[in-house]
């Protein structure tokens, strides 16, 4: 947490002192630190930036051993061209032909079959984003929804399972 | 009824005309071969009655060009499951070939099978017209383009006395491109290999040729091996203007294109030189910066469009070789 703190705020330590309250940083019940999860995540953007002062906690973050296991299914959205070009969280900059998605919790990098459940058309994509959405579980790149047929309607139904 | 006859009329002049003006610098060509390359003068004569004009050439590179075909529209023809497909299949085939090619040349293996891929779908369609047909009818009937053609037909010549092959037999596309490569007289004798060491510069047949060929032309062009070839980026409205009537080569280092307003977000060093793409995708026009290696691409067909669809099938193919394996 320390480390955190830091980055936040590089002023010399005095001033610091003397803006916070005795007891920092605040926690919960619970005793997880306010102020730096969130407990309710932002509105979608389009262009979702690792921020290193701000540390997001989606409800449900698989472990790395519980992502293995990982399937899902929900409504799936796609970028436009809009954001062809904006940087992913993962440093890689988003094309709009790459078979790329983003996903609110599983491991940058992973491989997700994601499978059109009206169809049964499914593709192999990799996550290089995050999502931060409270409808969608997945967010496609442009070529990934429409080889899957979803570019004709702005969200379908979709199942996500992890790729080993 | 006049009218169609004095048409006709004027028609035939007009040939007449033409049918003189190729005669006289069908002339001029074969005492230049024979000045300047020692070619026997009757044997040239001979070449060239054999050889026939072809009507349905004229006919294809006379089509209005118009309105080009959207990057969209143009993708669709390349980037395809056949295309993918039988990339893959070539790739395991000549495996040994391309990571040798690979290592003597520096030019990744996906971008040879895309190349091959979109010139040919691997020897498949390698053109069925005699080079000797289409170069003529080229370099005498066409007079937007005479003088390349002529200087091709001069390199073909040229070739098959080097390489010792029948200058009636060789087939190609319609403008002269040959073999698995597509690679026009000219390119044949200043890029192509002969990479299995049998002595011949085969690229109709031998894939192994072909392949060391066209990574020799990337070589020879300043293929820079692990550099980035294009990347996605995202630009100011009001800057576009300016960026697109930029020149189409990579000369523009990337601080400079972003003062402009460029929103680029790569990793590249901002001295890194490129080129300002735009494409129009189904969804409205996205924009792209190209670097070095962008631009010797566009070194085998000079188009953006061309570059784009040999990087993506690469992509494609790369990623299907990957997953299958």
């Amino acid at each position: 947490m320390g480390s955190v703190g830091c980055t936040v705020a590089p002023t010399p330590p005095p001033v610091i002192n003397t803006q916070v309250p005795s007891q920092f940083p605040p926690t919960t019940s619970k005793g997880q630190p306010q102020g730096i999860a969130l407990t309710r995540a932002p509105r979608e953007r389009i262009s979702p930036r690792t921020n290193p002062t701000v540390r997001y906690a989606p409800k449900k973050r698989p472990s790395p051993i519980d992502s293995r296991n990982y399937m899902a299914r929900g409504v799936a959205t796609w970028y436009g061209v809009k954001a062809h070009g904006i940087k992913t969280a993962s440093g890689q900059i988003y094309d709009l032909y790459g078979m790329t998605a983003a996903h609110a919790s599983l491991p940058l990098n992973t491989r997700v079959r994601v499978k059109n459940l009206k169809t049964g058309r499914s593709m192999t994509v990799t996550i290089n984003d995050r999502l931060y959405s409270h409808t969608a579980i997945i967010k496609l790149s442009y070529w990934a929804a429409r080889h899957l047929g979803l570019t004709k309607r702005p969200s379908q139904k979709v199942e996500v399972r992890v790729v080993r | 009824m006049k009218f169609i006859t004095s048409f006709t009329l004027t028609g035939l002049l007009l040939c007449n005309i033409s049918v003189m003006a190729v005669q006289v610098s069908q002339k001029a060509f074969i005492d230049n071969m024979v000045a300047q390359h020692g070619f026997d003068k009757s044997r040239l004569i001979y070449l060239l009655s054999k050889a026939k004009v072809k009507k349905s050439i004229l006919k294809i590179m006379s089509r209005p060009i118009g309105k080009a075909r959207p990057w969209y529209k143009y993708r669709r023809n390349f980037i395809t499951e056949l295309h993918i497909k039988k990339g893959v299949k070539f790739w395991r085939k000549n495996d040994r070939v391309l990571k040798q090619a690979q290592r003597t040349y520096g030019v990744p293996a996906e971008i040879i099978v895309a190349i091959i891929g979109v010139e040919t779908i691997y020897g498949k369609n390698k053109g069925n017209i005699r080079v000797i047909d289409a170069l003529k009818t080229l370099a005498f009937n066409y007079p937007r383009r005479a003088d390349f053609f002529r200087d091709e037909l001069k390199h073909y010549l040229l070739l098959t006395r080097e390489e010792g092959l029948n200058p009636l037999a060789q087939k190609g596309s319609y403008a002269g491109a040959m073999g698995i490569g597509q690679f026009m007289p000219s390119s044949f004798r200043r890029y192509a290999v002969d990479f299995d060491n049998n002595g011949k510069r085969n690229i109709w047949t031998d894939n192994v040729d072909a392949i060391g060929s066209v990574a020799n032309y990337f070589r020879e062009h300043g293929w820079q091996t692990g550099q980035p070839v294009i990347e996605a980026t995202q630009v100011r409205p009001n800057a576009i203007e300016y960026l697109l009537a930029l020149k189409f080569e990579p000369q523009y280092p990337i601080w400079k294109l972003k003062q402009k307003g460029l929103l680029y977000h790569g990793n590249e060093s901002n001295n890194t030189l490129g080129l300002f793409i735009d494409l129009k995708t189904e969804i409205g026009t996205a924009y792209w910066l190209g670097f070095k290696n962008y631009y010797v691409i566009t070194r085998y067909n000079r188009s953006k469009r061309y570059a784009m669809a040999v990087y993506q099938l690469a992509q494609e193919i790369a990623n299907r070789y990957a997953q299958t394996y």
